[in-house]
């Protein structure tokens, strides 16, 4: 095994939590207010429903065998040289997920906060960060982890609770009457961002100390990110309305400046920010991480840290060329995504299950395991 | 040679880390806060309000003006402004802006192409308020000074903020608001008027502030009435509190009835609420509006019996009467204007979607000519104020006496 | 010219901070950074003098598209701000 650290069950939960809202707690209320309408928010919460049943499904890969993370499982399911391919391809998705965070994050800076810093530096700040945390190894992470999340799960309920005041329940009105299909269809693209992606997490769940806990402390970490995320998007709606919401690239940032209720809370739209920043650090580092153990199993090394430098560089050119501009992102984020991501979020742990079972690996674990019990 | 190599590293680092990469210190702005919008033919001319820094802050004071203003023309709005940076001396800083104000020649053509800039740039927030001009051009609002207030830019703002919550008439409007009231299908905008009061030449004279009465004041009033992105008309005090008081948008308000033979009642109506219902029954539409409203008698100048409560239901009923005047005064003029400011359609497409699909199209004749409104209100009075019985009756009987 | 020439000085000293770790590690470990490092300074040099690859979103695109269009275009229909 080339991790040898252990989390917790609460230390993963957190870090479901942080990877789940990463990035789609700025890109979702807008994508789902310009395909859904007033009835954004009836989408989310259908979302994180199949949301929860990909869990499931992940949780079921795991029951394969479950000291393997997802590397060793490819091989171990499909044979050496076949691990080793799909393994390949499984990387590279990591790899663009990794970039595409950080291109994400630089948008969001060069777009808001730090305008003429040049995308570049910004994404060198961040991923230098990252690449701390993954040097230092899974359990830093998971404990930096519970350090910074009470601030980013605060700032973001703060904001909602200053904003409430601001709701019109008239901006959801009438439910569900237009656009019904589009609420519907709007689902596909938005399980791409959080969902799909959490398949990363069969490659971390291994090293949860406590197997049970480790499953249910996945349900439970999406499903608190999946809540803070609807919460969020129906903010939006009921505060901005779907047509500002679907307007704005960033609504979740132009929300925090609306707090402005009491006259000593104002202009704390940074709290979003900071928010933010928090969550889709531990997204990138996540990913990184994963990406980092991946090669190290490729290519047979010693430790997941030995590649993570150079990687490192490698990632900020992957965010540099994911996209030519913004636009060209934002349909990528609706039409490709989704398509691009359940290839490996849904469709590779099915397989892996189906080949489990055809080749009858998880009864001879069974077996193997009663002899020893007895 | 690695320690020294990654000291060198680490200081790298910091260079990087320190955070000063786009940074903009206090003393390189121009804080900027308000925004006048006029047109000047095909183009756009902009006056910005920038702050004085040294007259606002520190010990202190000379005799120069809190504020100066700078104007400038070009195609676009964002043109102008940068444009403007051959007039100031430093970079206009755009986050603090309180007020953005349209000309009313400029906001008859259309304001859609500022706001578009104004939703787009990142310096801009969203917590300032719109207005319009009647009768100037927004540089002329722009350039007075105000008393009391230093900064004009927030004496309009207050002054909207506190006339909207102690007297109807006033509203405002921030940017997501009226973007989505100027693109929904069944509502139309409103934008507070700002009128100039006394001598438009004297107002940006720091000799208006420097005697009692100003010589020049800026008075906001009304509403203008936007079509789309047009201006169509003005609603003037009254409609513009009928405006308020269908919209749900009074906190507290005053509301005078005659009384007695000669005098005036006067509440103070503290509590307020409408409630908007929109249904459609077979083809026609019908809205029905309920206000309700909890009053304090304010001021008396006539010579009744207060103490009975017959008089306090007749007079409720009376002021109730009235409400549901100004309130169809207002819907009237809305009609003459073929504004559906009142949100009427967008009512109905929340309340019969179906139905409202059917009628989307020739709203704008429905809203005029066949939509039913029905008006309702009810106003009670709950005290008296700190007396109850007015004096002016003993006054009469003594002068009878005499 | 400056900026190749930076980003080559920046490589040069990671390198010589980051591969001194690598010490206690295998041969073949060690050989497999290189080959990586290599691979990400040769992007980089790329990059630096703006030779074009195609943007990942439209391989993505490219392989994705031909399965998903019509899925797609009736997604597309939904979009409230799209142009008559």
């Amino acid at each position: 095994m080339i991790e040898k650290g252990k989390i917790d069950a609460r230390q993963f939960t957190i870090l479901v939590v942080m990877y789940t809202l990463g990035t789609s707690i700025i890109a979702i209320p807008s994508t789902t207010a310009s395909y859904a309408q007033e009835n954004a928010w009836i989408t989310v919460l259908l979302t994180s429903l199949i949301g929860l049943l990909i869990v499931f499904l992940l949780n079921q890969v795991n029951k394969i065998n479950h000291h393997k993370n997802i590397f060793e499982l490819f091989e171990y399911v499909f044979g050496k040289w076949v691990g080793k391919g799909i393994t390949v391809f499984f990387l590279l998705f990591v790899f663009i997920v990794a970039g595409k965070n950080l291109r994400q994050i630089g948008d969001f800076m060069t777009t808001h906060v730090l305008v003429e810093t040049p995308i570049q530096v910004i994404m060198l700040i961040f991923v230098l960060t990252s690449l701390y945390g993954v040097k230092l190894g899974l359990e830093v992470i998971s404990r930096t982890g519970e350090i910074f999340f009470p601030y980013a799960f605060f700032s973001l309920v703060l904001m909602i609770i200053f904003v409430a005041p601001q709701a019109e329940f008239k901006n959801i009105q009438p439910i569900m009457v237009n656009n019904t299909e589009g609420a519907f269809l709007t689902i596909f693209p938005t399980l791409g961002t959080p969902y799909f992606e959490l398949v990363v997490f069969l490659a971390i769940l291994p090293y949860v100390n406590r197997i049970g806990p480790g499953k249910k402390s996945f349900y439970i970490g999406v499903g608190i990110g999946s809540l803070l995320l609807f919460a969020v998007t129906l903010m939006s709606l009921l505060v901005l309305g779907p047509d500002f919401s679907a307007r704005n690239v960033y609504p979740t940032y132009i929300l925090g400046k609306k707090i402005s209720g009491v006259q000593f809370l104002e202009r704390i739209e940074i709290l979003v920010a900071i928010a933010w920043f928090f969550t889709i650090f531990f997204k990138i580092t996540i990913n990184f991480y994963v990406l980092s153990l991946g090669m190290s199993h490729l290519f047979n090394l010693k430790t997941t840290k030995v590649l993570s430098t150079p990687l490192a560089f490698l990632l900020i050119i992957a965010g540099l060329y994911l996209a030519p501009n913004l636009i060209a992102y934002q349909n990528f984020l609706a039409h490709d995504l989704a398509p691009f991501a359940g290839t490996f979020g849904i469709l590779l742990p099915f397989i892996l299950i189906l080949t489990a079972r055809l080749r009858k690996i998880n009864k001879k674990k069974k077996k193997r395991r009663k002899n020893k019990r007895f | 040679m690695l320690k020294k190599l990654q000291a060198i590293g680490l200081c790298m680092v910091l260079t990087i880390l320190s955070g000063c990469w786009s940074s903009r210190e206090l003393t390189d702005m121009a804080i900027a806060t308000a925004l006048g919008i006029d047109k000047e033919g095909d183009r756009i001319k902009v006056t910005v309000q920038v702050i004085n820094p040294s007259e606002n802050a520190g010990q202190s004071f000379t005799s120069r003006t809190a504020v100066t203003t700078f104007t400038t023309t070009g195609d676009t709005l964002f043109e102008s402004l940068r444009r403007l940076t051959t007039l100031t001396p430093r970079k206009l800083y755009l986050s603090h802006i309180r007020i953005i104000i349209f000309g009313e020649e400029y906001a008859k053509q259309g304001i859609a192409d500022s706001l578009d800039f104004i939703s787009r740039d990142h310096e801009m927030r969203t917590d300032f308020h719109f207005a319009i001009a009647r009768g100037y051009g927004a540089q002329d609002i722009v350039n007075i000074l105000t008393p009391i207030e230093k900064i004009p830019a927030n004496k309009i703002f207050s002054t909207l903020e506190s006339s909207q919550d102690f007297w109807a008439p006033t509203k405002v409007v921030q940017l997501d608001e009226l973007i989505s009231s100027m693109t929904s299908k069944g509502k139309e905008a409103v934008l507070t008027e700002l009128l100039i009061l006394g001598d438009l030449n004297k107002g940006s004279n720091i000799e208006n502030v420097q005697s009692v009465p100003s010589y020049t004041s800026i008075k906001s009033s009304g509403l203008g009435v936007f079509h789309n992105e047009k201006l169509v008309g003005w609603l003037d005090e009254n409609e513009s509190r009928g405006f308020n008081m269908i919209t749900d948008n009074v906190h507290d308000t005053v509301g005078v009835v005659p009384c007695g033979n000669k005098g005036n009642l006067t509440i103070e109506a503290y509590k307020n609420s409408t409630e908007m219902k929109g249904s459609i029954r077979g083809d026609t539409p019908n809205i029905t509006v309920n206000f309700t409203a909890e009053a304090n008698l304010a001021d008396i100048s006539c010579t009744i019996d207060f103490t009975k409560q017959k008089t306090i239901k007749k007079y409720e009923e009376k002021l109730a009467e009235e409400a549901k005047n100004v309130m169809k005064d207002s819907l009237e003029k809305a009609r003459d204007l073929e504004a559906d400011i009142f949100g009427f359609g967008e009512l109905l497409s929340k309340s019969n979607p179906k139905k409202w699909k059917k009628i989307e199209e020739e709203w704008a004749n429905i809203f005029v000519n066949d939509l039913n409104v029905d008006f309702k209100a009810d106003v009670n009075i709950r005290r008296t104020g700190t007396t109850t019985q007015p004096f002016l009756d003993n006054i009469s009987k003594k002068k009878q006496e005499e | 010219m400056f900026k190749a020439f930076s980003v080559l000085l920046g490589a040069g000293l990671v390198f010589i901070l980051d591969y001194r770790s690598l010490k206690a590690n295998k041969k073949w470990d060690r050989r497999v950074y290189i080959v990586i490092f290599a691979i990400s300074l040769g992007v980089w040099m790329l990059y630096i003098f703006n030779v074009q690859f195609p943007y990942v979103i439209q391989v993505v695109e490219k392989i994705y598209n031909p399965i998903f269009d019509s899925f797609n275009q009736k997604l597309e229909q939904k979009q409230s701000f799209r142009v008559h």
